[in-house]
């Protein structure tokens, strides 16, 4: 080998070696600081996340949204349903009936078929009603005199609800489950269930629930034109 | 000469570069990346398909899960294209095309190209019904991401910084792996149903996230909820803290996969326990990742190298041989896995090129080619763990010449 091949070969080895220097350099710089928004954007309330929240929020959302709340602080420990009913062209209704109640034994059985995703679907409509007659009511209550003013009374707020997105979605249910299960189904009714569980002392009561919180809604045609928009 | 402090400085400095290069010069976790991407492909695969003959309910215009409104900018154009209205009467083309494209990058090895068109394609069908997503979902579409960045080819980089990027994105995976968990078991402290213990006993009474089974178990036993409760939070932070830590790994991983098999069957959860278990694969090491690699591959050829001195070991790889099991080789193969194989008392090479495995790992490996051994293997692999087959595998050393013969200089 000539001086000059072996000069050119040292040149190219340090080229190659800077290269990798800036390389890895970058890329662990790129980790810190993507990691660092991490951080803050999970992390409580505190002196950092006071001053790179609105950065670090602008950064991770929508591409890296995250939340890692499993179940937890606060575990969803209600059960929210909607019960249909169904009357024929002689005005008389059917028993009050859960849609998903045949879903469950097979959720149960057959972990791995994807009826949780199915009854988390189908379970949508009522989670997405009962949070807007919850929000409802805390700022009913937050504006009322006392807990107790009967305007804030859960049915209340429920039976005055306006027409929107989560109304119409909760009708549609009701509707699409009179049209399967009654073929000659002229109206149909849907009410919101939210069972409450057992406390501990109650474990051995021998009924299934605490209590349940029970909100009627208004009777619709089978025919009644819908539109549900999205959020 | 310079004050204590510089050289210190300049030592770290020195440190600190020789890292960096390190980063842009080796691919230290090639099989395990290439694996780790195969089995959250494969997860994603199995997650569609479960849900497939539910299109209707989920992704179609009449679904009772609503999605989002589409807006006119850049992220919706990539990721939530399928909310405009004009396209809802298609929506089964994106799960179908997510479901080609990851059996492609499970069966017959991912890409980067590869990786690209499912991120798009997977968070398109996600963003279609987004209720009914969960933790194991949100995990994989971060993930996703850095599977872009990641070398998933399973063959070395010919470019530095796609070494570097490639590194510290299968770190992230790492990383937010471990963030997961750390965030879940913080938040879990500061909840006064997690403190007292009394989660699980009232999560058990949500028809959705329970099975009877496990609330009639709680029912009869508080004891269980306490102890339930209180454990997947030491498991959560265990995992956080000790995975890092490769001589506890092991156990942390079982403890964890034990929790989310829990999750799975007695919550439901079952997708979502599933994408934790696969994501536990970026702890694997290199060799593990390769005996998991060669188990999975169909057409497994065995050959077979036992240590002369170790009798007990022949008599037992004899049957198998006889049976023709295994092929036995004279001399040992050349080089198993970058180890040094001088000391070894078993090898097993697949002659398909799968990998090679030597002692324990070699007993798992034959184990899983076997048919009737297949039950056992929990069994054998924890006592491979332990060192329980260390008197099968080392028996000559241990009884006869281990020190070398004396020399005769008369």
């Amino acid at each position: 080998m000539t001086p000059e091949h072996l000069k050119d070969d040292a040149r190219r080895h340090s080229v190659q070696r800077r290269l990798a220097l800036a390389s890895g350099a970058f890329a662990c710089a790129a980790f810190c600081c993507h990691f660092l928004m991490t951080l803050v954007y999970l992390s409580p309330p505190n002196l950092l996340r006071m001053q790179l929240d609105g950065l670090a929020t602008a950064y991770m959302n929508p591409l890296f949204y995250q939340n890692w709340h499993l179940f937890s602080p606060h575990p969803g420990i209600t059960t929210t349903k909607l019960a249909v009913r169904c009357a024929d062209r002689t005005g008389e209704w059917s028993e009050w009936a859960d849609p998903t109640v045949s879903f469950y034994p097979e959720h149960y059985r057959y972990r791995f078929l994807g009826y949780g995703k199915l009854l988390r679907a189908y379970t949508y409509p009522a989670t997405n009603l009962r949070d807007l007659v919850r929000d409802k009511r805390a700022a009913c209550l937050e504006a009322a005199s006392s807990d107790a003013d009967p305007a804030c009374d859960g049915q209340t707020i429920a039976a005055a609800l306006p027409a929107g997105p989560e109304l119409a979605l909760a009708t549609r249910y009701a509707l699409r489950a009179c049209a399967a299960g009654f073929p000659q189904a002229e109206r149909a009714q849907f009410k919101l269930l939210e069972f409450y569980p057992l406390q501990y002392t109650e474990r051995n009561s021998g009924v299934p629930w605490s209590h349940v919180d029970e909100y009627v809604f208004a009777d619709v045609a089978m025919n009644e034109p819908l539109t549900v928009s999205s959020r | 000469m310079r004050a204590p402090f510089i050289q210190h400085l300049h030592q770290l400095a020195r440190r600190v570069r020789t890292f960096l290069e390190r980063v842009a010069r080796e691919e230290p976790w090639l099989v395990t990346q290439h694996l780790f991407a195969k089995l959250i492909y494969g997860w994603i695969f199995l997650d569609t398909l479960t849900v497939l003959p539910l299109h209707r309910e989920l992704w179609s215009i009449d679904a009772l899960v609503q999605p989002r409104e589409f807006h006119n900018v850049p992220f919706d154009w990539v990721f939530r294209v399928f909310l405009r209205p004009e396209l809802r009467d298609y929506h089964l083309l994106f799960p179908i095309a997510q479901l080609a494209l990851t059996a492609r990058a499970f069966l017959s090895g991912p890409s980067r190209w590869l990786a690209i068109a499912i991120y798009v394609v997977t968070m398109n069908v996600d963003n279609m019904a987004e209720a009914i997503l969960d933790g194991g979902n949100n995990l994989v579409h971060l993930i996703l991401f850095y599977l872009v960045l990641v070398n998933v080819s399973g063959t070395a980089s010919r470019h530095s910084t796609a070494r570097a990027f490639s590194n510290v994105a299968f770190a992230a995976c790492r990383f937010q792996l471990a963030l997961l968990y750390f965030c879940a078991a913080m938040y879990k402290l500061n909840g006064p149903l997690w403190q007292s213990g009394m989660a699980l006993y009232y999560i058990s009474q949500v028809d959705l996230f329970s099975h009877p089974v496990m609330f009639a178990a709680m029912r009869h036993f508080p004891g269980l909820s306490l102890m339930g409760s209180y454990a997947a939070i030491g498991v959560q932070l265990a995992f956080a803290l000790l995975v890092w830590v490769p001589r506890l790994r092991p156990w942390v991983l079982g403890a964890a996969a034990m929790l989310h098999v829990g999750i799975a069957f007695g919550m439901g959860l079952f997708g979502f326990g599933l994408a934790m278990l696969a994501m536990y694969t970026a702890f694997f090491s290199e060799r593990i990742s390769a005996l998991v690699l060669s188990v999975a591959s169909r057409r497994a050829e065995l050959s077979v190298w036992v240590r002369p001195e170790c009798t007990r070991l022949r008599g037992i790889i004899a049957p198998l041989v006889h049976a023709r099991v295994l092929t036995e080789l004279k001399s040992p193969p050349v080089a198993v896995h970058g180890d040094d194989s001088g000391d070894a008392a078993l090898l097993v090479v697949d002659r398909r090129g799968t990998g090679s495995f030597r002692n324990e790992s070699a007993v798992l490996r034959i184990a899983v080619t076997v048919w009737w051994l297949l039950p056992f293997m929990p069994l054998l692999a924890t006592l491979a763990y332990i060192g329980a087959f260390s008197w099968w595998l080392y028996p000559a050393q241990r009884g006869s010449t281990v020190s070398a013969p004396e020399t005769n200089h008369g």
